[in-house]
């Protein structure tokens, strides 16, 4: 009777075990992904989803689009490497029939202030370094003081927009609420 | 108490709408849609049917059975503009009354005319609420089906062949409305059918309204996708002219309605459906006919 030692010598079990390995999507890990999602007007089509997906497909390195009708979102991870233009999300969506908003990403990094006193955002993710400006609205003091003269690191959610050729993270004010909070506490 | 029955469907369905508001979108069964196909792909519709009617549009042709088959496509060219083509089958099974009152049957089978259509997005407002799509349609039937199918008995007259024989160009506007608990399909058609002077089938002017709502939800049918049984109620009305020409039924045209009440489960890129027309009225004097249709579309 065969060992487990002997099947495991067996070329055609790691030909298969390979074939499988093959086959089978490569999901991305935690952390290995930036994950986005993009508003999308009407969106409410299970239909239509394949049209979008195939559209979405053409995109670099976008991986398990999923959909919220109720939200009306469709959201999606991408490699870290590649941080995605909004115009091509935009056109993505348009090729599928339909209308896309604002383009919102989770972006973790270190945000410090740069010479001309804005605020920037580092990341560095799949060996790809970004700097991006942050913006914000009136609670976007709160993390400018908090970061100060040092680099600080932060997660932030956004809607990412791309500004006269450079990158722009527009915080949400929700992620800019754990300053508040601290500002309240005097922190 | 046809009719009775027809208001109790109506009652039902309304009650289901009102109690069911999902903020999902279908798709109409037998009405014209503006939703949306996407660029460089497409959308195809296999659809086969039964049709009955009690006594048809002639004395000498009483009682019909039909089987029908169509497959429609069409092809995002671009984001406001779309191909489609229509094929069709049918066979049809008509007891015949003889010179002697006696029943004869007939029978006749072939592919029907083809049409080929485009659409134009006239109108697309997307909003966080819905949307609102306005397209206009123009198309046009080519009589290249069978037009001269002929049984033991002979050759059949021309409305019952499976090709009607002649061009027929028609113009159409397909306005859709979604909302957050409903999504309305309407669409306007009207058809041409020039013809010569043996056979001059009738022109037809008709009104669709298609009105979708969720029954059931699955919450993940495919990856990251859910999936929608949907009840769809439909209505259809409109007017044709009669017949003209030596070979013309000797009654034929005037105004129709029809009721069509059916249930859709649609996935990412695949929807079936099943669903059934009921007659309110019929042209051709006292012809009604009853219908029952299954479909499969996909994405391609």
């Amino acid at each position: 009777m065969a060992s487990l030692h002997d099947i495991g010598r067996s070329w055609f079990v790691w030909l298969g075990l390979l074939l499988v390995g093959i086959g089978s999507e490569p999901r991305v890990a935690e952390g290995q992904a930036l994950h986005y999602w993009v508003q999308v007007e009407g969106l409410s089509c299970p239909f239509c989803m394949a049209g979008l997906k195939k559209s979405f497909a053409k995109l670099p390195g976008v991986r398990d689009l999923s959909a919220d009708f109720e939200a009306r979102q469709l959201r999606f991870a991408v490699d870290s490497s590649v941080l995605l233009r909004p115009e091509r999300v935009r056109e993505a969506v348009a090729d599928g029939g339909f209308t896309a908003r604002a383009l919102s990403v989770r972006l973790r990094g270190e945000a410090f202030r740069s010479a001309d006193g804005s605020l920037r955002l580092r990341v560095e993710a799949g060996g790809a370094r970004w700097t991006l400006r942050l913006r914000g609205g009136r609670a976007f003091g709160h993390l400018t003081r908090w970061v100060a003269g040092r680099a600080r690191a932060v997660r932030l959610v956004g809607r990412l927009l791309r500004q006269r050729g450079s990158w722009t993270l527009r915080v949400d004010r929700a992620a800019l609420e754990p300053w508040r909070e601290r500002r309240r506490e005097g922190g | 108490m046809r009719s009775r029955h027809a208001w109790g469907l109506v009652w039902t369905v309304g009650c289901c709408v009102l109690l069911c508001p999902v903020s999902v979108l279908g798709a109409p069964i037998g009405v014209r849609t503006a939703a949306p196909v996407h660029v460089g792909g497409g959308v195809l519709r296999l659809e086969v049917g039964w049709r009955y009617a009690a006594r048809g549009p002639a004395p000498s042709f009483p009682v019909a059975h039909e089987a029908t088959s169509f497959l429609t496509g069409m092809w995002g060219v671009g984001r406001r503009w779309a191909l489609g083509a229509e094929l069709g089958g049918a066979a049809r099974w008509l007891s015949v009354r003889g010179p002697g009152g006696e029943r004869l049957a007939r029978r006749v089978l072939g592919a029907g005319d083809p049409a080929i259509f485009v659409r134009w997005m006239l109108l697309q407002h997307d909003a966080r609420s819905g949307f609102v799509r306005l397209a206009a349609i123009a198309g046009t039937g080519i009589p290249l089906g069978a037009q001269r199918q002929a049984d033991a008995l002979g050759r059949l007259p021309p409305w019952q062949q499976p090709s009607e024989g002649v061009w027929s160009p028609w113009l159409e506007a397909v306005l859709t409305v979604q909302r957050t608990a409903w999504q309305l399909d309407l669409s306007g058609r009207a058809t041409w059918r020039p013809g010569g002077v043996d056979w001059d089938p009738g022109e037809e002017a008709r009104l669709d309204a298609s009105w979708q709502y969720v029954l059931w939800r699955v919450p993940e049918m495919t990856e990251g996708v859910p999936g929608f049984l949907y009840g769809v109620l439909e209505g259809r009305m409109g007017w044709r002219g009669a017949h003209q020409g030596r070979l013309a039924p000797f009654r034929s045209g005037g105004t129709f309605a029809s009721l069509l009440a059916g249930v859709q489960l649609a996935w990412e890129g695949h929807a079936v459906e099943v669903a059934a027309r009921l007659p309110l009225r019929r042209p051709f004097g006292k012809h009604d006919t009853v219908a029952a249709l299954a479909a499969w579309r996909f994405d391609l």
